[in-house]
């Protein structure tokens, strides 16, 4: 490509590790607050989110 | 519109609506990746570096779109108390402060091969860093203070006083002199760079704002899905102390 490409490799590699990163964090976060709000029966009721 | 702001019926907006943002998103991506390695040409002084550029406007488009869309939020949660409002704000701190490093990252690495230096402590950089500080002060702020309603009320103070911040990076370039280039995008006279750059740029940016909402709304979820667990955790535990006594 050119003698920048290691650069241009680096950009790309290192944006798609953060998003990557992102996206892991929040998949992880919802997949952990599903698993403790299974302990409680009523879950899903709408009248819970009235806060 | 006001009937999404029950963070019930918000749920069941972004159950609908995820699944066509990812396949958006992920068009988008495919389509701006193709352009940017196979259809954009080498700069005629920057060569090939100028792909970095594909990464690193995005990146900083989003990193003051994000900000701007939190202060907004505040708004919400100081004028108007709105838990939804709060959750929003604190959903895209991080998204932020993620978009923020890559903005830095990516323009470090094309600076190094352009400029002959990692960094320079000039206006635009150096207020870009501020806001990357800021995103990161923000989130220790919702994790040290306890109270929430608190907490949501200290965030949007200081994000609506870091929203002194955005102009001071928008005109940096023109304000001050320094080695990063003008403005060739969003600019009075419409942009200076050619169409064939012009578009793979527009649509990774448009890539990349389509994978913000996504992850943004994701997030949003997570906080609303938090504070029931917070809430039933709480009257759990209420009850069980009541049948004990």
């Amino acid at each position: 490509m050119s003698d920048h490409s290691g650069f241009i490799f680096a950009a790309f590699a290192l944006s798609a590790v953060i998003i990557a990163i992102m996206i892991g964090a929040i998949v992880w976060d919802y997949r952990n607050v599903r698993r403790a709000l299974s302990r409680f029966p009523d879950r899903d009721s709408p009248t819970k989110d009235q806060e | 519109m006001l009937k999404f702001a029950n963070p019930t019926n918000f749920l069941r907006l972004v159950a609908l609506v995820l699944p066509w943002l990812t396949g958006l998103t992920l068009v988008l991506f495919a389509v701006g990746l193709y352009m940017t390695f196979f259809i954009a040409p080498a700069d005629y002084q920057q060569g090939e570096s100028v792909r970095i550029m594909y990464l690193h406007v995005p990146a900083a488009w989003l990193s003051l779109f994000i900000y701007g869309t939190m202060a907004m939020a505040a708004l919400g949660t100081l004028v108007w108390r709105h838990p939804l409002a709060d959750a929003a704000q604190k959903a895209a701190a991080p998204l932020g402060a993620g978009f923020t490093f890559i903005c830095l990252v990516t323009g470090s690495l094309w600076g190094k091969p352009m400029w002959g230096t990692w960094w320079v402590w000039d206006a635009r950089l150096t207020s870009v860093l501020i806001l990357f500080l800021i995103y990161l002060g923000l989130m220790a702020l919702w994790q040290t203070i306890e109270d929430m309603g608190r907490a949501a009320r200290a965030a949007a103070l200081l994000t609506l006083v870091g929203v002194i911040n955005l102009p001071i990076i928008k005109f940096s370039v023109d304000w001050w002199n320094t080695l990063h280039q003008p403005a060739s995008v969003f600019r009075m006279g419409g942009p200076t760079i050619h169409v064939s750059m012009l578009v793979p740029l527009l649509v990774m940016a448009l890539a990349a704002t389509f994978l913000f909402l996504t992850l943004h709304l994701m997030a949003i979820r997570n906080e609303i899905l938090h504070r029931r667990l917070r809430r039933l955790s709480m009257l759990a535990a209420q009850t069980e102390s009541e049948t004990l006594s």
